[in-house]
């Protein structure tokens, strides 16, 4: 995607953010609301300026036909994989969830040997266990309980 | 007190005191290590263990612990750009450029021994401050602790770079989201969405996880490139030691600065980095801060590590704690049968002192052993990013949930990461984002007790007006200074 229009769309996006951050600031009781309401009035005016200029200065791009383009496809289907882990955590528990996402990973993406992808996904986990067990560290709760 | 002080050594030099105190540095640096996971994750595995405990004994364990984590946080910071904790995100602005040129042993070096120096420089603060300790502390109230987080803020439009309208913007959405949750001076929630996560705030940890790790790890997915960019390491530990003594004013200077906001109880040990960054930025000549100027890293550095020493001062003195980590602190002395106070300084002056000693000791001690373990841990800037990536990604989450222990904390983490990654891809400076979030509640909370306790009087107040002067100069000074030197390059002179 063009990064100027992306990043048109991105302060298009904080700058209806902040006009909303205000104006539910104002259904705060008066002690409440005075630093956000002076936060997202402030963003607001300077988003709403910010923007303005940015659309300024892409019409003046696209006369010269100047573009830069950011990467969206591979970036978007590595956030799949942590959005998936997530999921899978959420399902089953992060031992297991780890396992099948290590697994997955390094064969599809690192072209790991299957092999080679199992010993390190081992060692991984060991360390998980290791870890939290020294170190009374929590993990997520799944829904079937692990 | 000297002869006190010499006495308090010998204490502190007993084999089983020594022993405990190396338990807690090994602690501290696997803690500093894991990202997520801060002092107070330490302080509190550590905290069962000191109930009925010699107090010697059990403060040099806490103390050991408390005094590394600073020099432990430096290798995930600098090797992966990733936060080890709250107090090494500044690191991180220079640190990270530095490794993917490939000279993280370089940027570590520097790092290490700066930390060793502030801790040191910390641990002589609390020495020196312990007589004069008192009206210090009592001297600030709210509107200079308000204009200290002014202070602190200012640091935004310094880290903004060449578009400072993205860096105010980015400033005021940190303090938009630290405003999230129930509002200081009133039992409300505020854009909580009825979420119960929500009515406690976002945790630090969890932003700023979120908001450098998560982009890093998409990069470097994406760009299938290890952190050394090159894939080669450059030069080592002693060059980056050399570094910091060229830059001895500089170590020095940031760890004072380190130890006198430490010593600020409530202004928060997340903004001692960046407010010591952001000294060095406006103070350093020549310098090239942000691309991988190894003074970027000296400077934080030094002063994370001298805040703990700062730290210690309104929390032993006053049982006043200055951050999580001191109020369980705190906890430990008690559990010790130990109260603070101003016994501290008087029946118990013995047991202060030999907390100077420990803090200056398990500093050197905890620097020389992560000295020892860089070369095999820099390795890891190699390793190409498909490779290192998903098992980051596990620690990442993990160390999130450690915050609140909710399903919140990966909800948050995923979704402050996206806004990250859109930030990073459109080259919009994030630290500014942090900073205004780290300082959010402190400014509303000052800001509101000086309007309730003093009207508009407090503007008046001497300090308030030197900090105001002091953040004009900062924000100014440089730019006057290249006008006034191009004028008279212009002129011939």
């Amino acid at each position: 995607m063009n990064k100027e229009k992306l990043n048109v769309i991105f302060t298009f996006s904080i700058f209806i953010v902040f006009v909303w951050a205000a104006i539910t600031a104002l259904t705060f009781s008066r002690l409440a609301q005075f630093f956000p309401l002076y936060v997202s009035v402030a963003g607001s005016i300077l988003s709403g300026f910010y923007l303005f200029s940015e659309i300024i200065k892409r019409f003046k791009q696209k006369e010269k036909g100047e573009k830069v383009r950011v990467p969206i496809i591979r970036p978007c289907i590595y956030i799949a994989w942590v959005i998936g882990y997530i999921l899978l955590i959420y399902l089953i528990g992060l031992l297991l969830a780890s396992t099948i996402f290590l697994i997955a990973f390094l064969v599809v993406e690192s072209k790991f040997a299957i092999f080679k992808a199992l010993y390190s996904t081992g060692i991984a986990v060991g360390v998980i266990i290791v870890l939290s067990t020294l170190l009374n560290i929590s993990w997520p709760q799944s829904l079937i309980g692990i | 007190m000297f002869e006190s002080a010499i006495e308090a050594l010998s204490m502190v030099l007993d084999p089983s005191r020594i022993l405990f105190m190396c338990l807690g540095i090994g602690l501290g640096i696997v803690v500093g290590l894991l990202p997520g996971l801060s002092g107070t994750v330490g302080m509190s595995l550590l905290l069962p263990f000191v109930f009925g405990m010699d107090p010697f004994v059990g403060m040099a364990l806490l103390i050991g612990m408390v005094a590394v984590v600073h020099t432990g946080d430096t290798f995930p910071s600098i090797l992966l750009g990733i936060p080890g904790s709250s107090g090494s995100q500044a690191t991180i602005m220079d640190g990270y450029p530095l490794s993917r040129k490939g000279e993280a042993s370089r940027a570590m070096g520097a790092a290490l021994f700066c930390s060793m120096i502030g801790g040191i420089v910390g641990g002589i603060a609390l020495y020196l401050t312990i007589p004069i300790a008192k009206p210090l502390i009592t001297s600030f109230t709210s509107p200079e602790l308000f204009m200290l987080t002014m202070l602190g803020l200012s640091m935004a439009g310094l880290l903004a770079g060449e578009s400072p309208s993205k860096g105010v913007l980015a400033g005021l959405m940190g303090l938009l989201i630290g405003s999230i949750g129930s509002a200081p001076a009133i039992t409300e929630y505020r854009y909580t969405f009825d979420f119960l996560y929500l009515s406690n705030g976002l945790s630090l940890p969890v932003v700023a996880l979120a908001i450098f790790a998560f982009p890093v790890i998409i990069t470097m997915l994406t760009s299938k490139e290890s952190v050394a960019e090159s894939g080669q390491l450059n030069s080592g530990v002693r060059t980056g030691i050399g570094d910091a003594l060229k830059n001895k004013f500089l170590v020095v200077r940031s760890a004072v600065l380190g130890s006198v906001i430490g010593f600020i109880p409530g202004l928060g040990g997340s903004v001692v980095d960046w407010l010591a960054y952001g000294a060095g930025k406006k103070t350093v000549k020549h310098n090239t801060f942000g691309q991988g100027d190894v003074r970027g890293v000296i400077a934080p550095e030094s002063a994370n590590n001298a805040k703990e020493g700062g730290a210690l001062i309104p929390t032993l003195l006053f049982g006043i704690p200055g951050s999580g980590t001191t109020a369980i602190l705190l906890g430990g002395l008690i559990l010790m049968g130990l109260e603070a106070g101003p016994r501290m300084l008087t029946t118990d002056l013995s047991l202060t002192l030999s907390i100077v000693w420990t803090l200056v000791l398990a500093n050197i001690v905890g620097a020389i052993l992560c000295m020892t373990l860089i070369k095999p841990i820099a390795r890891l800037s190699v390793i190409p990013g498909e490779k290192l990536v998903p098992f980051l990604v596990i620690l990442l989450l993990i160390g999130a949930y450690q915050s609140n222990y909710s399903w919140g904390d990966i909800v948050a983490f995923l979704v402050i990461g996206l806004l990250g990654y859109v930030m990073t891809i459109l080259e919009w400076p994030r630290p500014p984002l942090l900073i205004g979030f780290v300082l959010a509640i402190s400014a509303e909370r000052y800001y509101w007790i000086s309007i309730e306790r003093y009207g508009w009087e407090w503007l008046g107040n001497p300090i308030v007006i030197a900090i105001a002067i002091l953040i004009a100069v900062l924000l100014t000074g440089g730019t006057i200074m290249k006008r006034i030197s191009n004028g008279l390059q212009k002129e011939g002179v």
